[in-house]
């Protein structure tokens, strides 16, 4: 083979540094979180002392003046249930990621009964949230459990992605 | 990167075009080694590399809106790379200047089998290169530039573009089949 023919024949398993990613990232993240308008974190701010009034409104309301209300995020607060919205939002795309990633899910350490477990809980989290009206403790947990999911999903991204490099992956890059 | 990967990660730049950092954050891991190696075998210093990738990234989630998908989203990404390590060497005062008249000897041997080599010590040897050919012989070799391109991204003429790779391969193999002969 002659040298060029090499050269790009190989092209892809020259990439072999492997940079300090975390360090990395950690810049960007700052930069763009520097970025955005400062108002925002202003609105974030008074959007939470309204969140806290709101919730303990109601949690008042519903406590004194018990009655069979029906309740559900969107209903309990539109900011929590927009951060909701946006949790779901990001757990669907990172499904489709995991769809259209040609993985074995078997070959995972992250197992999907973990993502299952998660998937109880939000349901019977929703359920009381429906039954028995809103509580803090409760909508906070749901919140986590939200986030967990996301973590999740992210490790077994990662574990994919790690499995695909050392397939090289990247040739098609 | 091909059709298929563009469609793979589709959802995660329309999720990180509109500000979402966890796509974001998904998209850099997915694409930070390969764009860190391009850009160490072209500035060939460490701290510099991740300096540039640093800022390409930024730029390049903070410009998300204007990717429109004419190319894969590893090629937009690499071009911003590369684009910020010619300004970054630009900024060092390296002038990519004429060197029209240069004759370089193609070898015999060059026509001959190249052996098998360790991939990393190809890649260590291309960043000993000499700075100017060792940016052209990244651009045409490795990142698929054609010398037109890369006169036009340089602003020097294709036969300078020519010469100077032709330099920087004779050097490289010349160092690649030492660095064999020395294993032997």
């Amino acid at each position: 083979m002659k040298f060029d023919e090499y050269m790009r024949k190989n092209r892809h398993q020259f990439d072999v540094e492997k940079p300090d990613e975390d360090f990395l990232w950690t810049g960007i993240s700052q930069s763009l979180n520097k970025n955005k308008p400062k108002r925002f974190l202003f609105l974030k701010i008074a959007a939470s002392i309204i969140i806290i009034i709101g919730l303990s409104f109601i949690t008042y309301q519903l406590t004194t003046i018990s009655n069979n209300q029906q309740l559900i995020l969107a209903n309990i607060d539109p900011n929590l249930a927009k951060q909701e919205a946006q949790f779901q939002d990001q757990i669907k795309v990172y499904y489709k990621v995991l769809e259209k990633s040609e993985y074995n899910k078997n070959l995972l350490a992250t197992s999907f009964r973990d993502l299952e477990y998660i998937d109880t809980l939000i349901n019977q989290y929703s359920n009381d949230l429906n039954q028995n009206g809103p509580n803090p403790r409760l909508l906070n947990s749901l919140m986590d459990l939200y986030q967990n999911k996301i973590r999740l999903l992210d490790r077994m991204l990662n574990e994919i992605e790690k499995e695909n490099k050392d397939e090289n992956y990247k040739t098609n890059i | 990167m091909g059709q298929k990967n563009t469609d793979i990660h589709k959802d995660l730049i329309i999720s990180a075009s509109k500000g979402n950092q966890q796509s974001m954050y998904r998209l850099y891991k997915l694409y930070v080694q390969a764009m860190y190696n391009t850009c160490i075998r072209m500035v060939s210093n460490q701290f510099d590399a991740e300096d540039i990738i640093q800022e390409s990234f930024i730029s390049a989630f903070n410009n998300l809106k204007k990717f429109r998908g004419d190319s894969s989203f590893g090629s937009w990404l690499k071009r911003i790379v590369i684009n910020k390590s010619i300004s970054f060497l630009r900024s060092q005062k390296l002038e990519f200047t004429e060197i029209d008249t240069m004759q370089i000897e193609s070898s015999n041997s060059e026509e001959s089998n190249f052996p098998e080599i360790d991939p990393a010590k190809v890649h260590e040897t291309i960043k000993t290169l000499p700075e100017k050919a060792r940016v052209v012989l990244n651009l045409y070799l490795l990142e698929g530039f054609r010398h037109k391109e890369i006169a036009d991204i340089l602003k020097i003429s294709e036969s300078t573009s020519k010469s100077q790779y032709l330099r920087a391969k004779k050097i490289l193999r010349d160092k690649l089949i030492k660095e064999i002969q020395y294993e032997i």
